[in-house]
């Protein structure tokens, strides 16, 4: 088994001349909660699509558990997009089935247990559901399974501060610890006191790739306040600066 | 995987075809009797009126059967593979090819279903008397027919394998044309259009190029030999484009593939 979980190395990724990914280097271990941060448009779902294969690098060498990204990398991640993914003819059920025929390490019973929890009826059809619903239908997808890496991108964005804390106990009491988890977000407030370790994602750079103990020893201040720092002169969602 | 795969697109591909299919099947068996029923109602205002809804209703399903097909050959591979949906498909531990092969397969089955359809409902919308069906002599005629002419089920089924080949051409070249449209960041559907056109021209150079070096020659002598061998010889030439847009279409989802 490999050490290091995820490795980039100067990793680059451009949409035609806009750059969203410049000489990105990052290692990444196991059984950590990791912190993808950054504000809109730093790069943070560019670097998290090219580790799930969605993107193809325009530079740079990327790996998940040692190997390119492909088939056996995908059999080991748990991604949660920013977005549906399903066809609205399906059932939370049909998708329950589609992951089991297609990932090992997915749990269907556990999904039943989550969806239950979760208010969800997953013998409804998909079209009928609310938006909110269906994230969590797609939130029980991702952490039923019992994978390496849990790729998560804006789990808490868009949501109300009472689902935030839903969603995150949601992630917290259910994925592999063994794993570890990658979430984005610009809401650092939120989850920092989930963190083991936070990358700052500035214009397509890594600005700072430090533990939470580290930040909060070396400055003296919380995630949040470094956050708010080091972003001061980027316009934050709603126009705050 | 590709098992797996294709259980699913059968299940979109019922999904969208339960109702028209049953519909064209029931409206041919409905105009068996409106149109062509023993006690013909056509003798009457009501009869014929009957004759004529039924038969529109059922020219309606059948067109909206072949309009379905094609949005659904092209949807399930552009909103499948290229859309909101890749997002799944291509985060499944499956190889590009598998994916674009599962949709052409699909699109396939889906073009004979339809076939069958079309051929069962007329069989539905003849007034066939059900002792011409079971009559012995009939059968065994065909059956000797058969036996005389062995090569006449073996040129029909080289028949429809030429067909599906060409389907296959066809849905190979609409598969290709969006994946290279995929490839550009701005205006994809325009730039798949124009993708379309431009393997048009390429194909037809090709052509006029084989032309020019006597290949066309080559295959006239074929088709002068007749027997089976003019059909296997245009399957096999039809297939040539077909696995190149398909490895063309598989190596841009595994090298190229942009989902922004």
């Amino acid at each position: 088994m490999n050490e290091l979980l995820i490795e980039c190395r100067g990793l680059s990724k451009a949409y035609g001349r806009k750059i969203a990914l410049d000489g990105v280097d990052l290692s990444v271990g196991r059984g950590r909660i990791v912190g993808l941060l950054g504000p809109n448009g730093s790069g943070k779902t560019t670097l998290i699509k090219l580790l799930c294969g969605l993107l193809q690098p325009t530079y740079g060498e990327l790996a998940v558990n040692g190997m390119k990204i492909g088939p056996d990398t995908k059999a080991a991640v748990s991604y949660l997009p920013d977005r549906m993914y399903f066809s609205n003819w399906m059932k939370a059920t049909d998708l329950f089935d589609l992951f089991r025929d297609f990932y090992r390490d997915f749990d269907y019973d556990k999904a039943l247990a989550m969806c239950k929890s979760l208010g969800v009826e997953p013998r409804d059809k998909l079209k009928s559901m609310s938006k909110g619903t269906k994230e969590k239908v797609q939130l029980v997808l991702v952490m039923a399974r019992k994978a390496q890496l849990y790729l998560l991108d804006e789990p808490i964005a868009g949501v109300d501060p009472a689902a935030r804390d839903f969603i995150l106990r949601t992630i917290l009491t259910n994925y592999n610890e063994e794993g570890t988890v990658l979430i984005s977000t610009h809401l650092i407030a939120d989850i920092e006191k989930v963190l083991d370790e936070a990358v700052f994602l500035k214009n397509g750079r890594i600005m700072l790739h430090e533990t939470i103990d580290d930040i909060r020893e070396k400055e003296g201040k919380s995630v949040d306040a470094l956050f708010r720092e080091v972003f001061r002169a980027q316009p934050m969602e709603g126009g705050e600066f | 995987m590709l098992w797996k795969l294709l259980k699913y697109d059968f299940r979109s591909m019922w999904k969208q075809f339960s109702i028209v299919w049953p519909a064209a099947l029931i409206l041919a068996f409905i105009n068996r009797f409106t149109m062509f029923g023993a006690d013909n109602p056509g003798g009457s205002a009501f009869g014929e009126w009957m004759a004529i809804i039924s038969i529109s209703l059922f020219s309606g399903v059948c067109f909206a059967m072949v309009v379905v097909s094609v949005m659904f050959v092209l949807t399930r591979f552009y909103r499948g593979l290229l859309g909101d949906e890749g997002y799944l498909m291509h985060t499944l531990p499956v190889r590009s090819w598998q994916l674009v092969l599962s949709k052409l397969i699909c699109a396939l089955v889906t073009t004979v279903v339809n076939g069958v359809v079309g051929i069962a409902a007329l069989f539905l919308m003849v007034p066939l008397e059900w002792d011409d069906v079971f009559d012995l002599e009939l059968w065994q005629r065909i059956m000797w027919g058969i036996r005389e002419n062995p090569d006449a089920v073996l040129y029909f089924a080289e028949f429809c394998l030429l067909l599906l080949t060409m389907f296959a051409v066809a849905f190979t070249w609409l598969y290709l044309s969006m994946a290279i449209g995929h490839l550009f960041h701005k205006h994809r559907v325009v730039m798949s259009v124009a993708a379309f056109f431009v393997i048009d021209i390429v194909g037809d150079l090709v052509f006029r190029v084989l032309h020019q070096l006597g290949a066309m020659s080559v295959l006239e002598h074929i088709a002068v030999w007749g027997g089976h061998i003019p059909f296997w010889t245009g399957i096999l030439l039809l297939l040539v484009p077909a696995i190149l847009m398909f490895l063309g279409t598989s190596w841009i989802l595994k090298h190229k593939l942009n989902l922004e």
